[in-house]
């Protein structure tokens, strides 16, 4: 969808408020907007009894992502933006973009997609992140592994895969419950039947030891996954079955993992109990949880946030002062005036928070 | 002029039963925030867009008196809506929660001379914590008018009310160079250089302000040239008096209180909640009213839930009221004429070197609450412009 020309939008932030343009470009078309990034729903579709695909049509100022990597929706939901991340499905040059949503219970986000989006509505991308992607040079054999609705990043990387090399040697390890909750997997077999260097399995849970993950099952069906360059996806405990046997052949460096969220941390305890000010809502309150956001909350303050995994900046702030730790990257920070992010932080002394 | 009579004396068990109370009903209040503020303050901004844009469109037409008058007066509604409901609860952050990128507290750009950054630090910061604390709190008298007794009283507060009447006639000049605190050069405080210094991020947004009224939209106009110009001044001057009625009505009525610095000291939530009270006066009115107000009508329940949106200060006020009454404290509010005379009778009254420094009896509630015991302690620095850098 074409905006408006370049000289316009020099003025764009100078003179005139982008969200004033944006304002006036709506009642237009809503996929019209200065930088904003919006999708309209092309087609919705059932892939599971609990997995949806939503196939978007994005605007121009969509840039390119790279296969396996994700990209943060972000819909209003009880008067409030809330993003989540979701793999992206099809290949980086495919026009159009797909994701595939599995409805969580409780979960807010996948619930509200599943349940009120329709086709032709227009939501907004946020950006484009993650480091799950092919190296730039395909020389490994490949061993994917999915579990579960954690195979969307898979199917992304295996289309990818085959389309820089159509004879790359890949193997495919698909974990799922039952057949009734296998996605993607007609485009994978059917993937598997053009190009016969791949092998595609799928294992049942339903089926008994067999459908399940363990260093004899998997090298049943990868003999050599030692020397293979291998991808994994999954739930948490799948992943940390895998992660040991890695660990156990001392081949970790082989392994790459997507990990939705930070699992590591408790979020529900705060290792230290430190007073926190914020200074714009003039509230003090102490530390009860892992991160100053879900402290802030629990105290009833309802500050900004976005993906509460330290990805998309939304709650960044500036401290005014204190020390604080970033739980992902374990950094810490005792200058004044920085910017934190607090759905990460974690304070280590007294914290004033321009909030 | 002893306004304490009027609340009874709280033990520091009340005052924190008194400051638990009030903490639960904003509590209560956050947690229940959504679709319906949402929806309200998007109907806010449309409304704000809407009208400029009739407005400016009609002042096109200004030589047709109906069409400048018609014009005139919408953009300055207009202007008064997006300072107040729009971009004074904004900028509070009162929105923050929504995650909509252009309602953020802390990046929202406001239509007035006042950059929003400037207004983050003096308003947002000081004004809203130490709130009418003398030598702290700089709104009161805005470092030019004598307001209360308890100001020293000098020879230059003998023209307060032609200070006053030209402080409203360019009330929004007035707070963009606030933050400058242009009285301390006379006490050398402050040097020029300093005053040069901070006053170039000012020009900036005053440049673009002046342009932006002055010289686009007459331009646009071509020939109707003066007539916009003529328009725009006057929506200004419109939304200058009416927001500084306003807003001297929030804090310097009848029975407003102000505080001696020490109050600050270990001061706990519920004393702070007791300040916030003393310090705030509220303005009878209807929908409308409160709408052009953006809802300062409710200035009691603003300081106190300074982030709760201004949309639920209304049904706030009777619960803050309840309590208020439970603890036998003094809720101070009137019409708008009621609240706007003492207003002016203050400003008249302390034009003259009456009053004094009567310390002892003011400061009976203020002393009341530092009874208490202390629980939290409070930054008492005061740290200029560290925003605005």
């Amino acid at each position: 969808m074409s905006a408006h020309n370049p000289v316009i939008n020099r003025f764009v932030g100078n003179l005139i408020k982008e969200d004033w343009l944006d304002f006036m470009y709506s009642h237009v078309n809503p996929m019209l907007t200065v930088s904003r990034v919006m999708a309209r729903v092309v087609s919705i579709k059932d892939e599971t009894s609990d997995i949806k695909r939503f196939v978007l049509q994005p605007n121009r100022h969509w840039q390119s992502f790279q296969a396996g990597q994700f990209v943060s929706v972000k819909v209003m939901i009880d008067g409030s933006y809330t993003e989540r991340c979701y793999s992206l499905v099809r290949s980086p040059s495919s026009e159009l973009i797909e994701i595939g949503v599995k409805r969580i219970p409780d979960g807010k986000v996948s619930n509200w997609l599943h349940d009120n989006l329709q086709v032709d509505d227009v939501i907004e991308l946020g950006d484009v992140g993650g480091n799950f992607v092919l190296p730039a040079q395909l020389t490994n054999k490949l061993l994917l592994i999915a579990g579960g609705s954690g195979v969307t990043p898979i199917v992304s990387l295996l289309t990818e895969a085959l389309a820089r090399q159509p004879k790359a040697d890949i193997v495919v390890m698909y974990y799922v419950n039952s057949d009734k909750d296998l996605a993607f997997a007609n485009e994978m077999k059917a993937l598997s039947v053009k190009h016969s260097s791949v092998q595609f399995n799928v294992a049942l849970a339903t089926d008994g030891e067999s459908g399940f993950f363990s260093k004899a099952q998997l090298t049943q069906v990868c003999p050599d996954l030692g020397e293979r360059m291998t991808y994994l996806c999954g739930p948490q405990g799948l992943m940390n079955a895998v992660s040991r046997v890695w660990e156990d052949l001392g081949i970790t460096e082989k392994l790459k993992q997507e990990v939705f969220g930070f699992a590591a941390v408790n979020l529900d305890a705060a290792n230290t109990a430190m007073p926190i000010m914020l200074r714009r809502s003039q509230q003090e309150l102490m530390n009860t949880k892992a991160t100053i956001l879900e402290s802030a909350e629990a105290a009833g303050a309802r500050p900004v946030y976005g993906c509460r995994m330290g990805v998309c900046k939304t709650c960044s702030c500036t401290k005014i002062s204190g020390v604080v730790r970033d739980l992902v990257t374990g950094a810490i920070d005792d200058q004044p005036n920085t910017q934190i992010r607090i759905c990460v932080s974690e304070p280590l002394s007294e914290v004033v928070l321009d909030i | 002029m002893n306004v304490y009579k009027k609340s009874r004396r709280l033990s520091s068990e009340e005052i924190e039963e008194f400051g638990a109370e009030l903490d639960a009903l904003r509590r209560e209040t956050m947690g229940s925030l959504g679709k319906r503020e949402s929806d309200y303050i998007y109907k806010v901004r449309n409304f704000v867009r809407y009208t400029e844009i009739a407005a400016r469109s009609s002042l096109m037409l200004g030589w047709l008196p109906p069409f400048w008058l018609a014009g005139t007066a919408l953009l300055g509604v207009s202007k008064i809506v997006e300072n107040m409901e729009l971009g004074h609860n904004v900028m509070h952050g009162q929105y923050d929660w929504m995650n909509d990128p252009s309602l953020r507290g802390s990046t929202y750009e406001w239509d007035t001379m006042c950059t929003a950054d400037n207004w983050r630090q003096t308003h947002n910061f000081v004004h809203h914590t130490y709130t009418n604390v003398r030598g702290m709190d700089h709104d009161i008298g805005y470092g030019a008018l004598r307001l209360f007794p308890e100001q020293k009283w000098e020879p230059r507060f003998i023209i307060n009310p032609i200070g006053a009447a030209f402080l409203a006639v360019t009330f929004e000049w007035s707070l963009a160079l606030q933050s400058l605190e242009l009285e301390k050069l006379q006490t050398k405080e402050k040097t020029f250089a300093q005053v040069r210094e901070e006053f170039k991020v000012m020009a900036v947004k005053m440049r673009k302000k002046i342009l932006k009224d002055y010289v686009f939209f007459p331009a646009l106009a071509g020939p109707m040239f003066l007539p916009v110009l003529a328009g725009n001044f006057t929506a200004n001057i419109m939304r200058n008096i009416w927001t500084f009625s306003i807003i001297f009505c929030g804090h310097f009525t009848e029975d407003a209180e102000t505080f001696p610095k020490e109050i600050l000291e270990n001061e706990t939530r519920g004393q702070w909640y007791l300040r916030q009270l003393h310090g705030s006066s509220n303005l009878k009115g209807g929908k409308i009213f409160n709408f052009m107000t953006g809802n300062l009508s409710h200035q009691i329940e603003h300081h106190m839930f300074p982030d709760v949106p201004g949309v639920r200060y209304a049904e706030l006020a009777v619960k803050v009221q309840e309590i208020c009454d439970h603890y036998g404290q003094h809720y101070n509010t009137g019409s708008f004429t009621k609240q706007f005379s003492a207003v002016v009778k203050r400003i008249f009254k302390y034009a003259l070197p009456v009053g004094g420094e009567i310390h002892g009896k003011a400061n009976e509630a203020a002393s009341a609450t530092l009874d208490a015991t202390p629980t939290v302690k409070r930054d008492l620095q005061y740290i200029p412009d560290r925003d605005a850098a």
